[in-house]
């Protein structure tokens, strides 16, 4: 271990802007500000959480950390090495490091291929391994994730959806990557199921000291999993936080709004006065409002707010929000952790 | 019954190793599929009455026998054994003819269409799948050969290079990728932003690798479909090139050739066309019967 910890990937400023114009000769200029100068850092071994509605750029975050997506502005620095110095030929080399596991388990298998092809696929393309070894290899992942070995010669339409999940992290695992990006690998999964694929990612993480980027829309599962959580509203971390402050004290209105509505069980324990029931929909995010892009929502918004965008800063340790009026500590919430 | 096939499959001490596709293996799904198995049987029949045709025609298809001409097909009253299926107006036997017309009919039909498929699905892999400048360009040349009829294309080829099998397969090619490279486009741009392709993108797959081994086997279907109907227009195609004096040159002999040449003749001696269509649907049958089949077996998710 070296003394100076660094973490294992440093996202600075991090923007796509997709060029959505129509008309033959882009008359209709529009751009979708995808993610919106996006900074975040993750350590070894963490799992980091980022969560957001539908369209709030966590996808696509995601997609430009596995250089699926080519990003228009920032860095990525992962490992320690800028991502965009790397020639076409060295990123290949380096996509080893970083796998994603994708969110629909129906399409992110080939229906031609058997399992074992699928799996064995990042192995042929990055070592050169005799057949026997690659069979073992093969063979030791399937047992791995949790499935049996004569599942190999089948074909994904054979399998149900956890299971397929399972031949996707498979694969995501095979070059024993230091980062996985899971893009909401749970939510296209029944509730029983989610389960146990969270937990095989938890066992997982302890056994090969994986770090885990964990996307998802599903509170809950975030909570279960990860470290750290930064929630994205309209291509912007809004809040970033260890999970127990995150969940505890929230500082920013919308995080806030996003925990009261996980539904409580227990009917008891609701507390209709502590609930930030928000309202409206999340605005277009070709027409973004002006100042912070959250204030047409908030309940807390005054002027400032419709001028003026908040910074984003750090304001107590390992906690960083964006609002220029950042809630205090415990205001009127139901506790969650 | 079902159910209980399905728990058995589901037991973990079922280990199957792959199930290696051998010669038998292949005969067993043949059989196991009627259409399949009908397609085959009249394929390579078509295929055995080309090679044998020496040996099966009971006529030199060239030799005229001037004192039957017009002879209806044996049936018929003055039909006779000696020409089962009647002759033409010069004396050819018909049923010698269609034996021999087979050769260069299939050879035409079965080449041009692969020539046609190999352009179009390199072509359409391409075009589809890098998408921006390069698409464009692929397009645009889809669409200049679309504007230009194929007729008048091939007159300008075979007007160049003389009519004769090998150039004939080639106009005929060249004039028909198109329509490939059209589909496998559109089912490139839809599967490439599967998950899959993308994973095998995030993996660092090369992208020749990619376009083979994700793509093509996922087009694969589409293609046979299209391919096998479309040996049957390449062979009316052929045809009418050859009515137009272009095609096959005689002495040659192809279904197409003795076709047009009963054309003339349909008021009053039907047998000359009739049969060299009949020969032609026939084969066509056969060969879309057994790509159906082929498609399917090719496809996991088809139970077989």
């Amino acid at each position: 271990m070296s003394e100076q910890k660094r973490p294992l990937l440093e996202v600075n400023g991090l923007t796509k802007i997709f060029d959505v114009s129509t008309g033959l000769f882009k008359k209709d200029e529009k751009y979708v500000h995808a993610v919106n100068d996006v900074s975040f850092y993750v350590e070894e071994g963490e799992t980091f959480g980022i969560v957001g509605e539908s369209g709030c750029g966590k996808t696509t975050t995601g997609n430009l950390v596995v250089q699926l997506l080519e990003k228009t502005e920032g860095t990525i620095v992962f490992d320690g090495v800028n991502l965009d110095e790397l020639s076409v030929k060295e990123l290949r080399e380096k996509r080893k490091e970083f796998q994603m596991v994708f969110q629909d388990p129906f399409s992110s298998l080939n229906p031609r291929k058997r399992v074992f092809d699928i799996i064995a696929e990042p192995l042929r393309t990055h070592l050169k391994i005799s057949k026997k070894d690659l069979e073992e290899r093969v063979f030791d992942l399937i047992k791995t994730v949790g499935l049996h070995r004569s599942y190999a010669y089948r074909y994904p339409h054979e399998f149900s959806g956890g299971q397929r999940q399972r031949i996707g992290i498979a694969r995501a695992i095979a070059l024993r990557p230091k980062l996985v990006v899971c893009d909401e690998p749970v939510s296209a999964l029944d509730v029983s199921i989610q389960s146990q694929i969270l937990n095989l990612l938890k066992q997982l993480q302890e056994e090969m000291n994986l770090t885990f980027i964990f996307i998802a829309h599903g509170l809950p599962a975030v909570r279960y999993i990860s470290d750290r959580v930064a929630v994205m509203y309209l291509g912007k971390i809004v809040e970033c936080a260890s999970k127990e402050d995150l969940f505890n004290n929230p500082k920013h209105p919308y995080t806030e709004g996003l925990l009261s509505s996980i539904p409580i069980p227990d009917p008891r324990k609701r507390k209709l006065e502590n609930q930030r029931i928000l309202e409206g929909d999340i605005p277009n995010a070709m027409n973004l409002p002006s100042g912070c892009h959250f204030h047409p929502r908030c309940p807390y918004a005054t002027e400032l707010c419709k001028e003026e965008a908040p910074a984003y800063e750090e304001i107590a340790e390992g906690h960083s929000v964006a609002c220029h009026y950042p809630l205090s500590d415990g205001k009127g919430l139901i506790k969650y952790a | 019954m079902e159910a209980e096939e399905r728990v058995k499959e589901l037991e973990p001490s079922d280990f199957s190793m792959p199930k290696r596709r051998t010669i038998r293996n292949w005969f067993r799904l043949l059989w196991r599929s009627k259409t399949g198995l009908v397609g085959f049987v009249i394929v390579s029949l078509v295929t055995l009455i080309a090679i044998f045709a020496p040996f099966l025609a009971p006529h030199d298809p060239l030799e005229i026998d001037a004192m039957n001409v017009h002879q209806p097909p044996f049936w018929l009253e003055g039909g006779s054994m000696t020409h089962a299926l009647g002759t033409d107006h010069v004396g050819h036997d018909i049923l010698s003819r269609i034996i021999y017309g087979a050769r260069v009919s299939l050879i035409v039909g079965v080449f041009s269409v692969v020539l046609a498929g190999i352009i179009g699905v390199v072509v359409g892999l391409i075009s589809g799948f890098y998408g921006g400048w390069v698409d464009s360009v692929l397009m645009r040349l889809v669409d200049s050969f679309l504007a230009v009829p194929n007729i008048l294309f091939a007159l300008v080829i075979l007007g160049v290079f003389g009519p004769s099998v090998m150039t004939l397969i080639f106009v005929l090619g060249v004039t028909n990728w198109v329509q490939y490279a059209r589909l496998v486009r559109g089912e490139v741009l839809s599967i490439k932003e599967q998950d899959y392709v993308r994973a095998a993108r995030s993996i660092g797959v090369k992208n020749n690798k990619l376009m083979i081994q994700h793509l093509l086997p996922n087009v694969i279907s589409s293609f046979i479909v299209i391919s096998t109907l479309s040996v049957a227009t390449t062979i009316i195609l052929e045809a009418s090139l050859s009515f137009l004096g272009l095609g096959i040159q005689p002495p040659t002999i192809s279904w197409g050739t003795i076709l047009s040449d009963g054309r003339d003749y349909i008021a009053t001696s039907w047998w000359l066309a009739t049969f060299p269509g009949i020969a032609i649907t026939i084969t066509v049958l056969g060969i879309i019967f057994l790509g159906d089949w082929l498609r399917d077996v090719l496809d996991p998710r088809i139970k077989q």
